[in-house]
């Protein structure tokens, strides 16, 4: 009785109702561009299309964010705090007032984490194919969403980076998601992680296999340019929201796992 | 390692410190000599096996005091709670990123608000024990280490209070000699 009653509290914490999906700069398009926008980058990509219940399991992608953007993020929390402090200081009674690390504020500027849609793919089929035009960069595979209002599940324990040319298509070959305490019927995930994972609580997993020769693209985009995404492992990384933490599935001469360590097996070095 | 990797790892070090004194692999060791331990028998406590996977603490065969001590204290990293992360939203990745709980009633009466305050009593500290462990558990798993049952009040013990103690515990269970009672299996 209690499960169902969880879950929905874990769903409705992960809702976001102001927020729009997408974000700053990022639009999946549902039918074939006649061509690119050189000032722009485009991902595409296979997904499953597993749901948890009626709700769509869905991607998150990360973009780092440049110097200017961090220094600009760094600049909003500080003239927040210092707006703040008073009320900061007040609340804390003569207590410990929060230091700036331990300050939260809502951020007004461009985001750079976003989900993609299950609903706005370019090609429908037990593998939907989706192409996101975004901002040129480089971008991290950063966890799975229920919904893509929150991130349910990150990547914290490790993942997988990779660049966005802009004027070109990055191939990233096929992505997988589903709820993992148990089999899934999704193939390549590290599924069935554990039992009793279920019990307060679920743990979403995400698996790539990147693009070859074999990975088919739509025939209306065949003609437009278009790079296979180079993957680099990433180490692991804090996101205090996540309801659960896991790791990015192990792919075959890219990404590894020693104990707890990521390991780059371009190198076979750890991962920074 | 470059400038942005070795901000980034300062970023995971502070991210582990945003909310609770969590210790780190840098700290120093103290001597498990003089780490006093709970009673973790649950040899004539049956309700203690019963809800291993509620209460437990970690065991791997093949680690030392230290090694224990820098998984446990890397693990617990994640532990560092905050609301639901909005999505869009901005990341700065090099940073650690505080989001608090805000709790909202929103356009309710007092009865209302009443009733889910008591049923979030019941309700949110096993959620959020539920999160914790599964949190514990996709990080320390992979590392070899296993489960095993504690009595309820030595759980407590062993997870609420000075971070350094609990880490300093939990790193003499988890390299100490093999527990008696079974694996948590469930």
């Amino acid at each position: 009785m209690i499960r169902p009653l969880l879950l929905a509290l874990l769903m409705l914490s992960a809702a976001h109702s102001a927020a729009a999906k997408g974000g700053d700069g990022v639009v999946s398009h549902k039918s074939a561009p006649t061509a690119l926008d050189p000032g722009k980058a485009y991902l595409l990509f296979r997904s499953s299309t597993a749901k948890s219940g009626m709700i769509n399991i869905e991607h998150v992608f990360l973009r780092i964010p440049t110097e200017a953007e961090i220094e600009a993020w760094k600049a909003a929390r500080q003239a927040a705090y210092d707006a703040d402090l008073p009320k900061l200081q007040k609340k804390a009674k003569g207590g410990p007032v929060p230091t700036i690390g331990e300050y939260s504020f809502d951020y007004a500027g461009p985001g750079n984490v976003f989900a993609i849609d299950a609903g706005d793919f370019i090609e429908d089929g037990e593998m939907r194919q989706f192409l996101v035009e975004v901002p040129a960069g480089d971008y991290v595979l950063y966890g799975i969403s229920v919904g893509g209002r929150g991130v349910s599940t990150c990547n914290c324990l490790g993942t997988v980076r990779f660049a966005a040319k802009a004027g070109e298509m990055t191939l990233l070959g096929s992505l997988y998601a589903d709820k993992v305490h148990k089999e899934s019927p999704i193939p390549n995930l590290e599924d069935n992680v554990g039992p009793s994972m279920f019990n307060y609580g679920f743990i979403l997993g995400q698996a790539l296999v990147p693009a070859n020769d074999a990975t088919p693209v739509p025939a209306a985009l065949a003609a437009l340019p278009r790079e296979r995404a180079e993957f680099r492992a990433v180490g692991l990384f804090h996101e205090p929201g996540a309801p659960s933490i896991n790791r990015l599935a192990p792919i075959p001469g890219i990404l590894g796992y020693d104990r707890g360590k990521v390991i780059d097996l371009r190198t076979g070095q750890p991962a920074n | 390692m470059g400038t942005r990797q070795k901000t980034r790892l300062a970023a995971m070090l502070a991210g582990a410190l945003m909310t609770t004194t969590t210790a780190t692999a840098q700290d120093a060791r103290p001597d498990p000599a003089a780490v006093v331990l709970p009673d973790v028998s649950v040899d004539q406590n049956p309700k203690a096996v019963e809800d291993g996977f509620k209460f437990f603490y970690f065991h791997n065969p093949s680690v030392s005091f230290d090694e224990a001590y820098a998984d446990i204290a890397e693990c617990r990293s994640f532990l560092v709670s905050g609301a639901p992360a909005a999505i869009p939203g901005f990341r700065p990745w090099v940073e650690p990123v505080r989001h608090d709980v805000k709790r909202q009633y929103p356009g309710v009466g007092l009865l209302d608000m009443a009733m889910r305050s008591a049923i979030a009593s019941i309700i949110l500290p096993k959620l959020e024990r539920g999160i914790r462990n599964n949190k514990l558990r996709r990080c320390m798993e992979p590392r070899g280490y296993a489960r095993y049952p504690a009595p309820e009040a030595a759980w407590q013990t062993l997870n609420e209070g000075d971070e350094a103690t609990l880490v300093a515990m939990q790193a003499k269970l988890a390299s100490g000699a093999r527990p008696n009672a079974a694996q948590v299996s469930e």
